[in-house]
């Protein structure tokens, strides 16, 4: 699978890299996510944006604004409602299935060369806690393992205005790179999937 | 090395990580709050310890970190105040292990995180404890630096804002001294010039854009200036015209009347004139109201002066129509005269002038004056003697004008004062002609005479001349003085004892009653009497004189006397 180098708030990110971004409230959410998708969208890149639904007509216009090489099957918008808690609350072997499928049908039905996947998570702000917290966690393990078949980078968003310690600590743990602070931080000892078996 | 040490070496590695990037969100966060939040939940994912929470000093001894209320530690609180600022064991109640971890940072010591588990966690495990509290004192220390920060850029803003607020204000205080020195400078100019009103309405004109008007205090004009200048100037009503500067007067400072802005040229109690913009669109601001305020100072002090001048003037009018009464060197009542502007060759007559009623006073003075003024018969007037003095020019010098023509022009000066005092009575004595200064004591006694018959007569109101006096001018005439005070005497002698004796009036009774030819109405009339009283006098007047008033030698002799007695003032 070919590298391909892409930027996150003007920072360079790899094929394969599977990311948790912090920031706090919509306006820096939307300064890390619209670049981002808009430097796929030019490139010619599928573009997954998982955010609440009010937000869709507003990003759909900044990201489509001046550029024509996005077409309906280049940028999808999802909510959660449609994803991460589709039947009603969230389920990890549900959501890996979501994204095996979308994998599938893009690279390998659709013949797309390359993707690049971003997801709000605020919806799991009273969502997951307690004991989902270590199932959900055991999720985003899995995604990295996903985002390393297919030639692609995944964002997950956590608004620290939402989450504390208990999420963000784990979360920092099964992520293999942190997006904080305009930095993009290495973490060689994340909880690699594929070494624990 | 063992798998499960390998695994459990970089499960470590990994919190060690998490707790960097946990370490740089607190110290990215500027509120305290967020950055105690964030370590009291991290603790569980860090390890097999929970947070009983954060203990922060206070006034009160130790706070709890969002202590839910009602709950108090007192047992950890106790325990705390013996640490100290070190890390060390704490008692909670229902915990195996509990343990008090310091938030210490380079700046000072901020509290305890308080943690507790089932049994004591590994060192690995309080290892991480340690540094979660040591990044979060640092990320307080940090955030209180912030604070404090803030603070003073907030307070320095502040302060900034107040200078700017401060320096605002005095550039308006200057602008506007500078506008009022110029105002104050121009005018004081104007003052200097001796441009007088119309320097002063020019300046004000200059300084305002407004057309200004100088007025007396009856309204009418005494100078203009700026375009629109009203002719005829309209006189206004005397009742608002009294009310206005009543007004004026009780506000101090400059009112709107009308289409005007109006001050006051008032030194002291007085008001001297009126200094007015002519501002139909009420648009003068307050530069505006502060000039025409400072000029009508200037104009108060302008109309002083000249009234200064004008009441020197008259004074030395006055003392100068004394001296020539009394008698004075020819030389020296030309001098005087000249130095006051008055021509003293021309012929004169001297003319005395008293009233009643109205006819009194400064009143009687001014109409003397205005009708000399009218008539161009001289301008110095005195006061002798209860009367007002008149030196009268007579002519032109040259030929004596002819006895009717005189006659007319003194009439025409007594009916000029009659008309000042419809109600009051006046009576004018007019002296012989004087040619030379030595003349004026001759012709002030014989003005004096005139007028003398002249309020002894049954038409006190009017003019009487001198020379038009016939026998009594022998009456009053000087070197026979002697011999009519005897027959005055001779005849009047016991009634002036009676009167002097009992403050009677039997003289002036017997006077009237023959100048009213023996008529008992007009003598009890002018004397202002019942005739029943006038009768008892009458015969009083026979029984002290012993004389028979019916007797024609006896009637004329008294007739004499009373009236030299009137004439020469006995």
């Amino acid at each position: 699978m070919p590298a391909r180098s892409i930027t996150i708030n003007g920072v360079q990110a790899r094929t394969g890299d599977h990311i948790c971004a912090f920031y706090r409230g919509r306006e820096e959410r939307d300064r890390l996510l619209v670049p981002y998708l808009r430097e796929g969208l030019r490139h010619g890149d599928v573009c997954i944006c998982i955010t609440g639904r009010a937000d869709h007509r507003r990003l759909e216009r900044s990201l489509l604004d001046g550029s024509d090489h996005a077409g309906p099957d280049r940028l999808r918008m999802s909510d959660a409602e449609d994803t991460y808690l589709a039947g009603g609350a969230f389920s990890a072997d549900r959501m890996l299935s979501f994204w095996g499928d979308m994998g599938r049908e893009t690279f390998e039905e659709q013949g797309h060369s390359f993707a690049r996947a971003a997801s709000d998570m605020s919806w799991a702000e009273n969502v997951i806690t307690g004991p989902l917290i270590d199932d959900f966690m055991g999720y985003e393990a899995q995604a990295t393992r996903y985002a390393r078949a297919y030639p692609q980078v995944a964002l997950c968003l956590y608004d620290l205005d939402r989450f504390r310690g208990d999420v963000i600590i784990p979360v920092l743990k099964v992520h293999p790179k942190v997006f904080f602070g305009g930095m993009l931080l290495e973490n060689p000892y994340f909880v690699d999937p594929d070494e624990l078996g | 090395m063992k798998p499960a040490n390998i695994v459990r070496l970089r499960e470590q590695i990994s919190n060690l990580h998490s707790l960097f990037v946990l370490s740089m969100m607190m110290t990215e966060s500027r509120d305290e709050d967020e950055i105690l939040s964030l370590a009291v939940t991290s603790v569980a994912s860090l390890g097999p310890g929970t947070t009983d929470g954060a203990y922060l000093p206070s006034d009160r001894g130790f706070e709890r970190f969002r202590e839910p209320p009602g709950r108090k530690r007192k047992a950890v609180t106790a325990a705390l105040a013996a640490l100290g600022a070190d890390d060390g064991p704490v008692a909670v109640p229902g915990a195996a292990w509990a343990f008090a971890f310091a938030l210490r940072s380079l700046g000072g010591h901020w509290g305890w995180l308080v943690v507790t588990a089932p049994a004591e966690p590994g060192p690995d495990d309080q290892f991480l404890l340690k540094v979660l509290a040591h990044q979060t004192g640092s990320a307080l220390e940090n955030a209180s630096l912030h604070r404090r920060e803030r603070a003073g850029a907030a307070e320095l803003a502040e302060v900034n804002a107040e200078l700017a607020s401060v320096n605002e204000r005095l550039a308006a205080t200057v602008a506007d001294l500078e506008r009022t020195a110029t105002i104050h400078e121009a005018l004081t100019r104007a003052s200097a010039s001796g441009a007088g009103e119309d320097g002063i309405a020019a300046t004000l004109h200059e300084l305002t854009g407004y057309p200004v008007a100088v007025e007396d205090r009856f309204g009418n004009l005494r100078a203009w200036a700026g375009p629109g200048r009203p002719d005829p100037y309209p006189k206004p009503d005397a009742r608002r015209r009294a009310q206005l500067l009543r007004q004026a007067r009780r506000d101090g400072h400059p009112l709107r009347s009308g289409d005007r802005l109006v001050a006051l040229a008032q030194p002291r109690d007085e008001v001297l004139g009126v200094l007015a913009l002519v501002d139909p669109g009420g648009a003068a601001g307050p530069h505006d109201a502060f000039a025409l305020e400072h000029g009508a100072l200037v104009l108060a002090a302008e109309l002083a002066h000249l009234r200064g001048l004008g009441q020197m003037e008259l004074r030395l009018r006055g003392d100068l129509v004394d001296e020539l009464c009394t008698g004075t060197d020819d030389d020296s009542a030309h001098a005087r005269a000249q130095a006051i502007g008055y021509d003293l060759h021309r012929p004169h007559a001297v003319v005395v002038v008293r009233g009643r009623g109205k006819a009194t006073g400064e009143a009687l003075a001014r109409a003397v004056e205005q009708a000399a003024a009218e008539m161009e018969i001289g301008s110095l007037v005195g006061r002798r003697q209860g009367a007002v003095v008149l030196l009268a020019t007579a002519g032109s010098g040259g030929a004596e004008p002819p006895q009717a023509r005189v006659t007319a022009r003194w009439n025409d000066f007594g009916e000029a004062l009659a008309a000042a005092f419809p109600s009051g009575t006046v009576a004018v004595g007019v002296g012989g002609p004087c040619l030379a200064p030595s003349d004026f004591p001759r012709s002030a006694r014989e003005a004096f005479v005139a007028l003398g018959v002249r309020q002894a007569s049954r038409r006190p109101a009017g003019v009487t001349t001198y020379d038009s006096l016939g026998l009594y001018r022998i009456l009053a005439g000087g070197e026979h003085q002697g011999e009519v005070e005897g027959f005055v005497r001779e005849w009047l002698g016991p009634l002036l004892d009676y009167d002097a004796a009992h403050g009677a009036e039997l003289v002036k009774t017997l006077s009237t009653y023959l100048e009213c030819g023996g008529n008992y109405d007009e003598t009890a009339h002018g004397l202002a009497i019942h005739r029943s009283t006038l009768r008892y006098r009458l015969q009083r007047i026979r029984e002290v004189s012993g004389l028979d008033l019916a007797d024609v030698d006896a009637r004329f002799n008294l007739h004499a006397a009373t009236r030299a007695w009137r004439v020469l003032g006995l």
